[in-house]
């Protein structure tokens, strides 16, 4: 059986695959456990999160590192002082399109929405943080699914006080 | 020793310049004198000039006085500032953060104005107005206008004004090869919307004490040679200047020193001026950062943040102090949300039961001496009249009260 998927096919097997990566990704996030969902990632993982600017028109990356900067990243979010409230992911995968060339014929362009809720630990009010798209590229190596890359492309730009978390 | 509510709410045994009443940060009264008697009359950044670069590109800008103002660069390449309001029945001009036109055209009924404010044409003019009403009456209102000080376009609504380098003096003169050696440019923009007072944004940079939040100026500043000698300087209206540092990012662990500076500036060096009434230049040796206020309310503002480098920037050394800047500054650094966390928490206690500000800190003007505020309360109770620590003059009015009656016998 084969998934049709934007304009390319994907067996059903790879489609299972990169889909319950992305959702199993967004559970570990939604948990704070970020080393768990770093290990869901390549060893040449890279991280983005990035917007348009309307006032200067100019594309922004607010946040860009590797692995191994995501690593340093989450081993000392306990040392800073960070807001606690809780940030609840919506996820929907909108396509798995494999890349075109030999090279790469084991990655997957993934494009999927993503609403990131915020709960705030005082009244459990919930608003919505942000909005905006997961441009993820995932690499199935000996059978598994490994997030290679992620460009959180978020729609909103006012983002209050703002968050040390990853996306 | 815990307090009981006779002690809690009594004033501190301080001078009055040394604590600030919670009041000033919340009532509505004293918003509404600042924006009339600051905002209105001082000199504020709307933009900067990379953000209308072509003849015709203009920006929106929400002005801390309450007034929506176009900021255009026009056919002769000035810029020029107008109130974004139609003369004609009050709509707005211009929607949008930015765009390019080469005439403002109110979408309501077609009045049409050029980039220098002219009304240039009025649908059927002479069958409906005769000649009661021409093109000549209804201009914009033109805003009082200078691009300084690293290419800032700061807008004064106050038609009587000084220029803008008499109202800034020497303040900015230690950044001044940093600024004006060659052009700059915004890379990020961003605003964070918070429930809190203006003022505490810009308290919490003109004091340093509260490093002790951030884990990384702690690593990065605190333990590192130079940080306590560093020195206030406090000059004319308001602003207030801190003494340089080179900064060891290496200390915090995963980033590296910055391969790039500013103009005159040592790697690494960082210099921080506050501006009176809400505007800091924050410049850490390969980026410089600017902060804007915009106050919604009493108990709300809305806080810009731009980010800058060099206009002749190679796209590798863009990218280097783009990543630079958004390690701490950007919505997700490790700095900028312990920053904005503290005045969130201070706007969460501010009128539910907060009791005086203490801005007491006294080390002979170093680095956690709390001089820079002070200086901005000063300049602030000339403006408005008021004291920051009596906003409602009861103090004074209770000690008029029971004065002794002098005797005249």
């Amino acid at each position: 059986m084969a998934i049709q998927s934007a304009t390319r096919v994907v067996d059903f097997e790879t489609y299972t695959k990169v889909t319950r990566l992305i959702y199993d990704g967004i559970v570990l996030l939604d948990r704070k456990d970020f080393k768990g969902w770093l290990d869901l990632c390549t060893a040449d993982f890279e991280y983005e999160i990035t917007a348009w600017s309307p006032e200067i028109r100019k594309e922004m990356a607010w946040l860009r590192h590797d692995r191994a900067g995501m690593e340093h990243l989450i081993k000392l979010l306990p040392r800073h002082n960070t807001d606690q409230s809780t940030f609840t992911r919506h996820t929907s995968v909108y396509s798995v399109q494999p890349f075109e060339i030999d090279e790469r014929s084991n990655d997957y362009d993934v494009l999927s929405s993503v609403t990131v809720y915020r709960t705030t630990l005082d009244g459990g009010v919930t608003s919505i943080f942000a909005i905006g798209r997961y441009h993820d590229i995932v690499s199935i190596e000996d059978g598994e699914a490994h997030l290679r890359s992620r460009n959180m492309r978020l729609e909103t730009r006012a983002l209050g006080i703002g968050t040390h978390y990853p996306l | 020793m815990a307090r009981s509510a006779i002690d809690w709410d009594r004033r501190p045994s301080l001078p009055s310049t040394h604590y600030v009443d919670p009041r000033v940060y919340t009532d509505a009264s004293i918003f509404r004198d600042e924006q009339e008697k600051i905002f209105a009359t001082t000199w504020n950044i709307a933009c900067h000039e990379s953000e209308v670069p072509e003849v015709y590109d203009y920006r929106t800008y929400t002005h801390p006085a309450g007034k929506n103002l176009i900021i255009v660069r026009g056919e002769d390449r000035q810029i020029r500032a107008f109130y974004n309001v139609c003369p004609h029945r009050g709509n707005t001009v211009l929607y949008g953060p930015s765009g390019n036109g080469k005439h403002m055209v109110c979408i309501f009924h077609a009045f049409t104005f050029d980039t220098k404010g002219n009304c240039v044409d009025i649908p059927r003019e002479t069958a409906g107005y005769q000649d009661r009403v021409c093109k000549a009456d209804v201009g914009l209102r033109e805003v009082r206008t200078e691009v300084a000080f690293g290419g800032f376009v700061y807008v004064n609504l106050d038609d009587a004004a000084g220029p803008v380098a008499d109202f800034i003096g020497a303040a900015l003169d230690d950044m001044s090869v940093a600024l004006a050696t060659e052009p700059l440019e915004v890379f990020s923009y961003h605003r964070a919307q918070v429930k809190t007072n203006y003022k505490l944004w810009h308290d919490t940079n003109s004091e340093f004490y509260h490093d002790y939040m951030h884990y990384h100026n702690r690593q990065t500043s605190m333990m590192q040679p130079g940080y306590f000698e560093r020195r206030y300087t406090e000059y004319p209206n308001g602003h207030a200047r801190v003494g340089d540092q080179v900064v060891n990012y290496e200390a915090y662990e995963g980033f590296k020193g910055r391969d790039l500076s500013f103009p005159g500036m040592k790697l690494n060096q960082w210099k921080m001026v506050d501006l009176f009434p809400g505007m800091t230049y924050n410049l850490r040796g390969s980026s410089l950062r600017v902060d804007t206020l915009i106050p919604v309310s009493a108990t709300e503002v809305v806080i810009e943040y731009r980010g800058l480098g060099l206009l002749r920037d190679t796209p590798e050394e863009r990218a280097q102090r783009i990543d630079d800047y958004n390690s701490i500054w950007g919505p997700f650094g490790r700095n900028l949300h312990e920053d904005l966390l503290g005045v969130h928490g201070q706007g969460l206690a501010m009128g539910h039961g907060q009791t005086f500000i203490l801005h007491a800190r006294e080390e002979d003007a170093t680095i956690h001496d709390e001089i820079g505020m002070r200086h901005f309360y000063a300049e602030w109770s000339k403006r408005t009249g008021r004291s920051s620590s009596d906003p409602f003059g009861e103090i004074a009015a209770t000690n008029d009260a029971v004065a002794p009656v002098s005797s005249h016998t």
